[in-house]
């Protein structure tokens, strides 16, 4: 049954009924006195709704994964669905990291279409993301760089930002992303590592 | 996020139990249940069964990446036998511009987003000779005096891994690279995490049933057999 997310910049996403066919996303604005209606999203057959490519806060990076069968798996098409209420999170997340640190952060991949994790031939295996019991509920993101925005390249890139990456990963906890990953090279403080992430961080929703 | 509604919850038991038994487009394997250990002494894993396709390792000298000034470069370049160009692999613009497609081009791994890992095959003086495509196994060589690539062991690429799954029935986890006994998993775990290879066996970490509250267990299984690699990699997360 949809819902309406009202999703406060303190961290907290408060759900209710409402008798549309879609969820609807309403911000707190940045005087935190009011909402506004962000977006509707509906929901499509595996329960997920597909987060949007860009809006004035955020963005998308790579290509869109097109799916198809690989060791066993039907992976489907895309690669930026979600749990319903793992979107609200993430609208939260981004609205706050761009209006109150000024960073402008790209996403990449989360889960395709059907709930498996996003593939394409070529491409590297997730293991999460769809891979068993994640689904819709993984977000990888580019890190930020000195000026605030994301960008391609390494955790030892002289762009690199800890400050900013930092508080990527802190506004993210505040909205329930706690099954988080930075890459080997470990510059951050109190992030755990993983391999595979030197490039780009991983956001777990859950604990 | 604090979870403010029962509805929500409802919501969410509803969508865990549509995973399993929805119209069908999940696709997420099932574990299986584990085998008690009739003899402690002789103790049998059960991991969930992985389909993992082997992958021949037998005429590989190791992999040929690229580095991060490919991506800064926007493209690479591969030649024919002859030393004549063949083919230009163009990253994905800012823009979100897809490369220019080639349907020949199939390497060990591939990405728009900036990288290319090639199987390495051979080697002369100026080219290192790689698989580019993996469906064919045609072969196409790269300039080794190109800045935009790197050799790599395939043991490096393995480590960097975020994690690994094998087929325990064929591949059974054993306490220590010599064999030694095959380690019983008192619950399934979700991941096996590399931490070192010696020879053809990579030592692995995990958490029992995937929780990482509890001790971590470390074992070692085979990671190439025959000649082939017969573990599946997850690069990420």
């Amino acid at each position: 049954m949809p819902l309406d997310y009202h999703i406060n910049r303190t961290g907290t996403v408060v759900p209710s009924h409402n008798n549309d066919k879609v969820n609807n996303y309403y911000l707190q604005n940045v005087n935190m006195d009011g909402y506004f209606l962000l977006i509707s999203l509906e929901p499509n057959q595996a329960l997920l709704v597909k987060f949007p490519d860009r809006m004035n806060f955020f963005d998308r990076y790579s290509g869109i994964d097109t799916g198809g069968m690989n060791n066993g798996v039907l992976h489907g098409k895309g690669d930026h669905y979600l749990l319903a209420n793992v979107a609200a999170a993430l609208f939260g997340v981004a609205a706050v990291l761009k209006d109150t640190h000024s960073i402008h952060i790209s996403f990449g991949d989360m889960s395709a279409d059907n709930g498996s994790d996003p593939w394409s031939p070529g491409s590297v295996d997730h293991a999460g993301h769809g891979h068993g019991s994640r689904s819709g509920l993984d977000v990888d993101f580019r890190y930020i760089d000195n000026g605030g925005y994301s960008f391609h390249g390494k955790m030892n890139n002289k762009n690199f930002s800890k400050k900013n990456n930092e508080i990527v990963y802190q506004v993210a906890e505040t909205f329930g992303f706690k099954k988080n990953y930075q890459g080997k090279m470990a510059k951050l403080s109190g992030i755990p590592t993983a391999g595979g992430h030197d490039d780009h961080g991983h956001l777990g929703f859950g604990s | 996020m604090k979870v403010l509604s029962e509805v929500l919850l409802l919501s969410l038991t509803l969508f865990i139990s549509g995973c399993n038994y929805s119209n069908g487009q999940i696709t997420h394997p099932q574990k299986t249940s584990i085998d008690q250990p009739s003899n402690t002494n002789e103790l049998r894993s059960k991991v969930k069964n992985t389909e993992v396709q082997p992958y021949d390792l037998r005429n590989s000298i190791g992999q040929l990446k690229t580095t991060d000034d490919a991506v800064k470069a926007g493209k690479v370049d591969i030649y024919q036998k002859d030393g004549s160009f063949w083919y230009s692999y163009k990253f994905i613009e800012d823009n979100g511009e897809k490369p220019e497609k080639n349907e020949y081009f199939k390497p060990f791994r591939y990405s728009g987003d900036g990288y290319i890992v090639f199987n390495l095959v051979g080697e002369s003086k100026d080219f290192y000779e790689v698989v580019s495509n993996e469906e064919t196994g045609d072969k196409k060589f790269v300039k080794k005096n190109s800045p935009l690539f790197e050799r790599q062991k395939w043991e490096k690429y393995i480590l960097d891994c975020y994690a690994i799954e094998f087929d325990s029935d064929s591949n059974p986890l054993h306490s220590s690279p010599k064999g030694g006994n095959v380690v019983e998993l008192s619950s399934a775990p979700t991941l096996f995490f590399p931490v070192e290879i010696s020879g053809d066996w990579l030592k692995v970490k995990w958490n029992d049933g995937g929780d990482k509250s509890k001790d971590e267990n470390r074992g070692w299984v085979k990671w190439r057999g025959n000649g082939q690699m017969i573990i599946r990699l997850f690069e990420t997360s």
